[in-house]
């Protein structure tokens, strides 16, 4: 019966063919990039993330300073890149291209959705397969743990959620996508460069879709740090003076400062390197700070010292 | 007649790769069954070179030889509290172990026995009615089969779980199971349990080479059965030593070299008696003690007969600047006792 | 109405079987495949190989049976036997090995490399970290095709499939199969981390396809060359210091070639465009030589090219067919079947039956014989010759002395002159040592081509760092 041959050719041989088909689908999305930085010439991946050429890398394949950027895309094809602009706090670049031909953008997934268990692919510029070969690197796994990464270690400068995946990410997979079994982008690799990593990490993409809005600058952009951000910076905590030193008198929950581990209690000793004289002082060097912005705080507790690297957010989140 | 097949066609199409989604839906109900099983434990640690991490890029090389720091993962051996872990997850000066149980209580625990043949050891928590896995039958296993590692950590709240083969069923004298899990330091002391959630055995055998980053693919499980063997010596917390080893100079050896005689040195390691000797790696040992060696078992003979505090003298050959030419140093070694 | 309704609820009863039972389908599935690919796995000095012949033709990597004529070896389970080592190509690290009184021995047949894509399930047997030695029990891993056609240096891997499965030092020359269980890579190459040797996700496999274009010459015996743009100087399309030469990713172009090389012969000029050779897509400088390596040396290959045409101002696109080698490295070559010598080479560019004469070497056997320019030896010792790889193959069985009938046709003659085989008087096929270049015309201008590495080194030294793994 037609319908009964029908079946059996859809039957299972199908877990290659989805292999396939999330390649086939992004990769030409998925850039090499080689620069010229100041402590020397440096590669990665990146992954295009509109038609007009914006693509978004990682901070550590393209930092401050880089120049000659060389894009390669599938074809192969090269074109030369210019920094848009960075986000340390997100390990991350962006940088924009001119093409005389539209690009072919990633489509971002729904991090929010992603489970434990679910298949994960990498695809991206492993030991230079794209620069030299014109040959992205697949590899499959599954996401491992989704979870907080709560100190910064070596080299990196991100904290926060991260997905965990057994796909393999290795030298030159930095700025690339982390993919779900459709070919959308749910992470972004970066961080797995770090010696203090154990397994391939990636940040969730929902985190980063607000910071690719605000990065790319309705003007074209020129090279800058970190743009302005209109949300004022958010740290959670409510401070007095007590005794000739600012005091922590209450902490929101879930909070930038919860998350540090700031208590009630706590003693604020200095902010950015300059010391603190009285809580007022503390209220409105904070106000002058953006969400996203890295607080350096060194603090006291129960008679310990400790200096804490925050990332402040926005209110409400 | 053919538009019902039409539909179902397209109901069909819809489950677009069946074994990736039952695969996951699998790992999940894994995670989450086996999860209950499954201990965080972290451990504070006196003055211990192997955990000392600094900061900055020159200390993160330093991880890399030493072991990181964060939580380890240990499996619930019994429901009124015996736990299982890698002896090296609990080696070193032990101040405290703190268990965190998956419901995320917390609890201290007492370090029993460790059987380092195995690489397991036993820690007892005050506990009753802990969830236990069920075990697998032994040597049902066979070399193909889909297994899977469930652990702890970086964040203790969560469990990770990770999927991979049996690669082969007799490694370790018989008493491991090797698979290409990737297994590393976070989840090492973790179940290796079929897709039916059974357990197989432990995790353990953690080396700096393999299992540092995403693993190299080579992991291993101590089998339940040979867990049994020991356990009541574990009980009653008797360190069971590995087979002697020999005296240590902490060079790590390759297999010689067609054209060049001796034993080349493949890795020196850090703060060892090799690298206090002035011993480099690319170095080829050409003699032991005057005593021509042409492999690493050779070497490995020769050291053995010798005791902890004792001074080797070594014939190398090093490769000069010319890339070209190799000159012979005589150097003396002082052999210490094997860390590991 | 009540038949379609029956139908749908056994079809959808089907379908949910189907979908249930996916995990146990793909389990079943591997152990199959395992059982049936890992009897032909071979142990061979804390390294791999595989055994692709019912008589016992075995590959492996260059860099784990290079280094000795004659080896022992045992299959997966444990039997043993002794191999020797036949034929050799220390630039591509294959090295082919013929298990002595070889019958019905456990095998996999090669497949077909080229029909691989990115996203293919590969397994790879091998011996990491020696796990193995003792109970000769291998260590089997899973991954998919990460990446193909992959160039890198030294060993020159020139069209490398890049695959995430679990390999480590001991995987090396080890099969990686398909879940059909063909064999289509030898696992040789890890790209470490930090110093460290140990698997980091990715690994490169040489094809098997490369191989079997060469097993005829390994056959043959000795050591084996690639090919190469003998002569010719190419740089990269898009290079800006050039006028007319594209765009990159078009192609390589000729930037410089000698007089008399092949591809002046061929047609070729400077300002060239290559976009195909042997029938693969050439894009940049690596595939180039990537594609041209992985052809043995002496081998003619179409080339797709093309030319600005200044008065129409575009390009024009034409065909040729190429020699990949020097004449001159391939006299010697050529000669080599261990140490069997006859003092002539042949006309590559000969098609049809039999093997047409080139250069007759003054005063050597085949002078001796009579024969000259332009015959054709349709057949020797009995045997009909389809080519001279052939020939070379059939020489390869005999000793230095021995007497070989020919048969040959000169113009309307039909000759049968007698060829005694010569001694060698050259040692390029000594085992163990670093490679020795053929011998180079006197101005050989430098070439960016991976054979043109130091030749005349002495042996390697131990390995540092980021070297290849056993």
């Amino acid at each position: 019966m037609n319908a009964l041959i029908a079946l059996l050719l859809l039957a299972p041989q199908a877990s290659q063919e989805n292999h396939r088909a999330v390649f086939v689908k992004a990769v030409d999305s998925v850039v090499g990039i080689r620069v010229m930085a100041t402590l020397g010439e440096r590669s990665g991946s990146g992954v295009v993330i509109s038609k007009d050429g914006y693509i978004v890398t990682s901070y550590a394949t393209v930092p401050n300073g880089a120049d000659q950027i060389r894009v390669y895309l599938h074809g192969p094809r090269l074109l030369i890149g210019k920094l848009v602009a960075t986000s340390r706090d997100h390990e991350l670049s962006l940088i924009k291209v001119e093409s005389k031909v539209d690009l072919v953008p990633i489509e971002l997934g729904d991090s929010s959705e992603v489970k434990p268990g679910d298949v994960s692919y990498t695809l991206g510029n492993a030991a230079n397969c794209i620069i030299d070969n014109d040959a992205a690197s697949l590899g499959v796994g599954i996401i491992s743990g989704a979870y907080t990464l709560r100190v910064a270690k070596a080299n990196s400068t991100y904290t926060g959620p991260v997905l965990e995946t057994t796909a393999a990410v290795n030298i030159g997979m930095e700025g690339s996508p982390l993919l779900d079994g459709k070919g959308r982008m749910v992470g972004f690799v970066t961080l797995n460069y770090s010696p203090s990593r154990f397994l391939g990490n990636a940040i969730p993409v929902n985190l980063l879709k607000p910071v690719l809005e605000r990065l790319r600058s309705p003007d074209g952009g020129t090279p800058a740090t970190l743009p302005e951000s209109q949300e004022p910076g958010y740290l959670g905590v409510t401070v007095a003076d007590k005794q000739g030193r600012v005091a922590v008198e209450a902490v929101d929950a879930g909070s930038p400062a919860a998350r540090a581990g700031i208590s009630k209690g706590t003693i604020l000793t200095s902010l950015g390197g300059a010391s603190l004289k009285n809580a007022a002082e503390f209220r409105s060097r904070l106000k002058d700070l953006k969400e996203g912005d890295l607080l350096f705080l060194k603090v006291e507790d129960e008679g310990q010292e400790a200096e804490l690297k925050i990332t402040l957010g926005k209110k409400g989140r | 007649m053919n538009r019902a097949a039409l539909a179902l066609i397209l109901i069909l199409a819809r489950a677009q790769d069946p074994l990736a989604e039952e695969m996951a839906k699998a790992l999940r109900s894994i995670r989450d069954t086996v999860g209950k099983s499954v201990v965080a434990i972290e451990v504070v640690r006196g003055e211990d070179p192997e955990g000392d991490t600094g900061g900055g890029p020159a200390a993160a090389h330093q991880d890399y030889y030493n072991r990181p720091l964060g939580p380890v993962t240990g499996t619930i051996l019994t429901a009124d509290g015996f736990i299982l872990t890698t002896a090296f997850n609990v080696s070193g000066e032990v101040k405290r172990i703190t268990v965190t149980t998956a419901d995320g209580r917390k609890h201290e625990a007492k370090r029993l026995g460790a059987d380092r043949k195995l690489d397991v050891a036993l820690l007892k928590i005050e506990a009753k009615d802990l969830p236990v896995l069920p075990r697998a039958k032994p040597g049902e296993a066979k070399v193909g089969d889909f297994v899977c590692v469930v652990g702890r950590g970086p964040d203790i709240s969560v469990a990770t779980v990770n999927q991979g083969i049996v690669s082969a069923l007799t490694r370790r004298g018989g008493t491991a199971i090797q698979t290409d899990v990737k297994v590393n330091y976070g989840n090492v002391g973790g179940p290796l349990v079929n897709l039916a959630g059974e357990l197989i055995g432990i995790t353990a055998h953690i080396y700096p080479r393999a299992h540092w980053g995403q693993s190299s693919g080579v992991a291993f499980a101590s089998k339940n059965e040979e867990i049994d063997k020991v356990l009541e010596d574990l009980k009653k917390g008797k360190d069971i030593a590995k087979p002697v080893q020999g005296p240590w100079i902490g060079a790590l050896l390759g297999e010689p070299r067609a054209g060049v005689e001796g034993v080349p040195v493949d890795q020196i390691l850090p703060n060892s008696p090799a690298e206090e000797a002035g011993l480099d790696s690319g170095d080829v040992i050409a003699a032991v003690e005057g005593k021509t060696v042409k492999t690493i078992d050779e070497v490995k003979a020769a050291l053995a007969k010798k005791k902890i505090g004792d001074e080797v003298e070594l014939t190398i050959r090093r490769l000069k600047r010319d890339g070209k030419t190799w000159e012979e140093k005589k150097m003396k070694i002082k052999l210490a006792e094997n860390p590991n | 109405m009540r038949k379609i309704t029956l139908v749908m609820l056994a079809l959808a009863g089907l379908a949910a079987r189907q979908e249930g039972g996916a995990i146990e389908a793909a389990q079943k599935r591997l152990r199959e495949v395992l059982a049936r690919v890992t009897p032909a796995y071979i142990f061979i000095d804390g390294g791999s190989g595989v055994c692709i012949s019912a008589d016992g033709w075995m590959v492996t990597n260059h860099h784990v049976a290079g280094g000795q004529k004659v080896w022992p070896m045992r299959f997966s389970g444990g039997k043993e036997g002794v191999a020797d080592l036949i034929g050799w190509h220390p630039l591509d690290d294959v090295a082919v090995l013929k298990i002595r009184d070889g019958k019905d021995l456990p095998f996999v047949p090669l497949g077909d490399s080229d029909a691989l894509r990115v996203g293919d399930p590969v397994i790879a047997i091998g011996n990491p970290f020696d796990l193995g030695a003792g109970n000769w029990e291998p260590t089997v891993s899973v991954g998919i095709v990460s990446a193909m056609h992959v160039y890198l240096d030294s060993p020159g891997y020139k069209d490398a499939i890049q695959t995430d499965a679990a390999v480590n030092p001991g995987n090396s020359g080890g099969p990686l199969f398909t879940m059909k269980g063909e064999v289509i890579g030898i696992n040789g190459r890890i790209n470490p981390r930090f110093m460290n040797r140990v698997n980091t996700g990715i690994g490169y496999a040489i094809p098997t396809n490369q191989i079997a274009r060469f097993l005829p010459h390994f056959k043959a015996g000795g050591r084996q060359w690639g090919g190469h743009l003998d002569g010719v100087q190419v740089g990269e399309c898009g290079d800006d210091r050039f006028e007319n030469v594209g765009e990159y990713g078009d192609g390589t172009f000729i930037h410089g070639i000698d007089e008399g090389c092949p591809a002046e012969k061929a047609g070729l000029k400077e300002g060239d465009i290559l976009y195909s050779i042997g029938g693969q897509r050439i894009t940049n400088n690596n595939r180039c030589f990537g594609v041209v390596g992985a052809w043995p040396a002496g081998s003619v290959v179409p080339v797709k090219a093309k030319r600005w045409n200044a008065a129409k101002k575009a390009f024009e696109g034409f065909e040729t067919k190429l020699l990949l080698g020097s004449v001159e490295q391939m006299k010697e070559y050529y000669a080599q079947a261990g140490n069997r010598y006859y003092g002539f080479t042949p006309d590559y560019y000969h098609e049809g039956a039999g093997f047409k004469v080139g250069e007759v070497d003054s005063g050597a056997p085949g002078a001796k014989a009579g024969l000259k320019p332009g015959d054709l030896i349709l057949e020797a010792g009995g045997k009909k010759l389809a080519n001279w790889v052939e020939f070379r193959t059939e020489m390869g069985a005999r000793k230095p002395g021995d007497v070989v009938k020919l048969k040959v046709r000169r113009g309307l003659e039909e000759l049968e002159p007698e060829l005694t085989l010569g001694e060698r008087t050259l040692s390029q096929d000594q085992i163990g040592q670093a490679d020795r270049r053929p011998p180079k015309k006197k101005d050989d201008k430098k070439k960016k081509d991976d054979d043109e590495d130091d030749d005349d080194a002495p042996p390697p030294p131990p390995p540092k760092k980021d070297e290849k793994p056993k």
